[in-house]
Formats: structure tokens, sequence, C-alpha cells
């Protein structure tokens, strides 16, 4: 039981010192939902995108996709 | 219109998201409180909420069970920052349609949105929803969807496409059950959806049900839906599949994958053309066509025990087989053509045509993965295409490196001594041997490994046996 009790309190310790990095990859990953979502307005609003711009916007959506797995990588 | 309230605390994503919806048809309104959420759903009848799991003044557990108490035909989206399987698992049980985690590909919420509509649709049309005042989908709009189906579908030209699309033709009319069969990714969904919408139930409801992904506890509760308060969790009234179907198609995927207890209570069901939902005690009569599909040999299960052998006469009044993509050579590039203008659409791109060398590599690939993967591969390389012409560097390496396995398969020598001694009992049964390896070698694309488990022995002793009937 006591071995139980302490493999609990050790748990919850490793979960409480995770806690500011969950919350920190929350706030990252809203930030990337607001990105990915203006480049897909951006694609829409500008009406003719020159191939530099078509690759900068690519290179963005890239970005944070990459963003994203290395987000879920360390999850 | 479709009306989608968004309610999440962060104004950018909720604004986002409002107009890339509202770009796509929807009528939205947003909220950035649990409590301002559940004041516009007291004013409108909104189809769809996307609900953010954290809010400031109560979170998406609580909002998910206002909702669903109150306003139970509403679907509800549950999105989040915090990706947490427990929790996505309770929130499903708990009755929302999916629980998606931030970021918001658009793309990929809008598929989501989109199915979740079309499964709220079923439940707008069915008869008790009739006074609660949504939007009736118009005949139109069904000739619409049934329109830009047909876009999407691809009819090949070879031979063996040619007899797929006159089966299909020949069995849509009727009331016929139907069982497809095809590996992962041939399109059995597809082919279930073109014989729904060239049936006279076209303008009805097509439901379909992955029944692979369906766990014991919850199936019965899936098809035949449930009464609020019949079980511990049940906290609401839910319409099951077959209900959502009454009067069009119901599809069920990987039919193959259900209990005993659940086949039995699925062959009633299909019998008595009747269904109960649980904790309740009438009956509501059915008009639902089934048609099944599997990429299981439902014969082996029925020889297992695990499916049902009366189950399996009773959908099987028609069976299509989808042969896979490597034996469809004629419309391999139809196919690539087609998903690359998809893609093209998709991506706003303007890509016309592939490199000879990627027409031979398609031609010769072995497409383990049928159709849906030439989808994927396709949609890539656009993706990563700068001028107009698709070229090897933009696939990826498993299919630009994919060698042709070069086996020589015509009976070698000893092989045809030994049939031409087939009265001899030794010569027979190496004869079946040499066919059934062969057989299964080429099934498995010649992975040894693989086709060492389906023969039942270990490595070693089928490169023995290759050695000894001269397979190379």
């Amino acid at each position: 039981m006591k071995a139980a009790a302490k493999v609990q309190n050790k748990q919850s310790a490793v979960s409480a010192n995770n806690e500011p990095l969950r919350t920190l990859k929350h706030d990252v990953k809203n930030q990337l939902s607001n990105i990915l979502l203006a480049i897909e307005q951006l694609r829409y609003e500008i009406p003719d995108l020159t191939p530099d711009c078509i690759f900068y916007l690519d290179s963005i959506s890239l970005s944070s996709a990459k963003i994203d797995t290395l987000l879920r990588e360390a999850e | 219109m479709k009306k989608i309230l968004i309610i999440d605390d962060e104004v950018n994503v909720a604004l986002l998201l409002s107009k890339f919806l509202a770009r796509n048809g929807f009528d939205v309104t947003t909220a950035s409180t649990g409590t301002i959420g559940m004041e516009y759903l007291k004013n409108g009848n909104f189809n769809l909420v996307l609900c953010d799991f954290r809010l400031e003044d109560t979170d998406g557990r609580e909002m998910l069970k206002n909702i669903k108490t109150q306003y139970p035909k509403t679907g509800v989206i549950i999105i989040t920052g915090y990706s947490d399987i427990k929790m996505a698992v309770e929130l499903i049980k708990m009755g929302a349609y999916d629980y998606i985690t931030k970021p918001l590909y658009p793309d990929e919420i809008l598929n989501t949105i989109t199915k979740a509509i079309d499964t709220h649709h079923a439940l707008v049309e069915d008869k008790e929803s009739e006074t609660a005042g949504y939007d009736k989908p118009s005949s139109s709009s069904r000739e619409n969807k049934k329109q830009a189906f047909n876009n999407e579908f691809v009819t090949g030209t070879s031979k063996v496409s040619k007899e797929l699309a006159r089966q299909i033709e020949l069995v849509a009319p009727t009331n016929y059950s139907v069982i497809i069969l095809g590996e992962s990714g041939t399109g059995k969904e597809s082919v279930a959806k073109s014989i729904h919408l060239s049936s006279p139930r076209y303008n009805q409801p097509f439901i379909a049900m992955d029944c692979g992904s369906l766990t014991k506890e919850l199936a019965a509760s899936e098809f035949f839906g449930h009464e609020k308060g019949s079980f511990t969790g049940a906290l609401y009234t839910k319409i099951g599949h077959f209900e959502m179907a009454n009067g069009g198609t119901l599809f069920l995927d990987e039919v193959g994958n259900l209990s005993y207890e659940i086949q039995a209570a699925l062959l009633r069901t299909v019998q008595e053309r009747k269904v109960k939902r649980i904790g309740s005690t009438k009956e509501i009569n059915l008009d639902v066509r089934i048609i099944i599909a599997t990429n299981e040999n439902l014969q082996d299960g029925i020889q297992k025990g695990k499916f049902r052998e009366d189950l399996y006469h009773r959908f099987n009044e028609f069976s299509i087989f989808i042969p896979p993509l490597r034996e469809r050579g004629g419309d391999i590039m139809l196919l690539a053509d087609h998903f690359l203008r998809m893609a093209n659409q998709e991506l706003s791109r303007n890509v016309t045509t592939f490199s000879p060398e990627v027409i031979e590599c398609f031609m010769n690939y072995r497409w383990q993965g049928n159709i849906r993967e030439m989808k994927n591969v396709v949609r890539r390389a656009t993706l990563l295409t700068e001028g107009n012409e698709i070229t090897m560097k933009t696939l990826p390496l498993e299919i630009s490196n994919f060698k042709a396995p070069i086996y020589d398969y015509s009976p070698v020598a000893e092989m045809h001594e030994i049939r031409e001694n087939r009265h001899d009992l030794k010569n027979a049964a190496l004869e079946a041997e040499y066919e059934t390896i062969l057989k299964v070698l080429r099934e498995v694309n010649f992975n040894k490994t693989r086709a060492a488990e389906i023969l039942n022995i270990d490595r070693k002793t089928l490169y023995n046996k290759m050695k000894a009937i001269n397979i190379k």
C-alpha cells in the first residue's frame, strides 16, 4: 500500500511539474490556429497571388505544421 | 443555410474561424463565454456548436452536458489545445460528435463539420423533429449533393472498372442488400454511395457507420439509440443509426469486426424491420436498405465462428468485388489525373502533367493502400511541385525507390517434370505447395516475412521451400 501511495505521489509530482509545459503547449497551439486560419483567409482575399507570395504563404503553413509536429513529439 | 455557433474565449480564433466557415456557406455566430453561448442557443436553432474546452466561466464538459440536456439534436464538436485521449473518449461517450485538437487545420475542421452536419441532417429528418424548426434539406440541395458526388466519382475505363460500373447500375434500383468486398482503400464507401445515389432512395439519408472502431459497449447504442436515463451516462435521448437512415441507406463498414452479440441483435432488427431504442418499449418501423463492406473474408469468419452465417446470407443478396488498384492498370493514370485536378482546386495550383518517369513509376508501383494511397501521393506531390509538372523528387521515397521485384513466375523445368507426373502423390503435394506459396507471395508483394506469417511457417522454412521448388 505504501509503495502504491509513493508511486501515486511521484506521478502527481511529475504531473505538477509538467503543468506549466502543458499550458505553454496549449497556448502555442492556440496561436498556431490563428496563423493557419489567417493564411487560409489571405489565400482567399488576395486575388492574384504571385508565385513568391504563394511560396511565402506555403512556407508559413509548412513551418506552422512543423511546430505542431514538434509539440506533438514532445508529448 | 446551416447554423453554427462558435464558443471560444480566444477572440481571434473565433473570428478567423467564423470568416472561414461563412466563406464555406455556413451561418456563423460567435460567443466568447459559455453563458453567452447558452443565451444564443436559447434564441436560435443551431445545427452545430463548436465549443472550446477551456472557457473563462466554464469548461467544455459542462457545456456539452448542458447542450445535450437542453438541445439534444444540436451537434457538438469540442475544440481543445490539450490532446488527452481519456478526455476525448469521455466527451464522445457524453455525446460530442468529435474532439478536435488545436491547431485547427482549415481543411480538417471543414471536413469534420460537414460530416457532423450530414449526420445532423439525418436527425433533423426524423419525424419527431419536424416541429423543432430546423432547416429542412430541400430536394434541390439533395440534387446538388448528387451532382457534387458524381463529379467526384470516377468510372475507370479498364475492363474490371466497366464491369464494376455495370454491377452498380444493375443493383442500384433494387432494394437488395449488398456486400462490397475489396482491400482497404479501394473505394468501398464511394461505391456504396454511388449505389445509394443511383437508387430511388437518393433523396433520403445515406448513413455510413464504421463498425471497426465500435467498442462492444457503444455498439448497441450506436445502432439502435437509447432513451435518456436508460443506463448510467445516458444523459440524453440518442437516435441510433438505423433510425437516422430510415427511408434511405445504411452503410456498415468493416462489419466483420462486430461482436457476436451485436450480430444477433442486428439480425433481429434486419429481419423484423423494426427497431427499439435501448430503454424504450416503442417499436419504430424501418425501411432501410443495408450495404455492408469488408476487407476480410467473411466466409473464413463464418468457419471460425466469428461471423454469423444467417446474418451473412441475409446481407448477401448481391455482392460486388472491387479489384485492387494494381489490377486496374488502365485506370491508374485516369485516377491520377482526376486527383491532380482535385488537388489543384484544393490548393489553388496549376499543375498540369506528370513526368514520363512518374507515369512509369505509377504504373509499376504496387499501390498496397490502393486509391486512398494514390490520392494522398498526388496531393502531396501537387503541394511540393513548383512548376506545372510533377516530377520524381516530389514522390515519397517508398514510391520513387520502388523497384518491381523480378521473379521467375514461369514454372521451371522441375515443375514441368512434376506436372507431367501428376499421379505421383509426392509430386501432387509439391505442386500444391508451389502454387500456394507463389499465390501468397504475389498477394503480399513478395514480402517474405508477411508470406511466412500467412502460410503459418517460419521465414527460414519459407526460404528453404522457395529454394527447393525453385522460386527465385
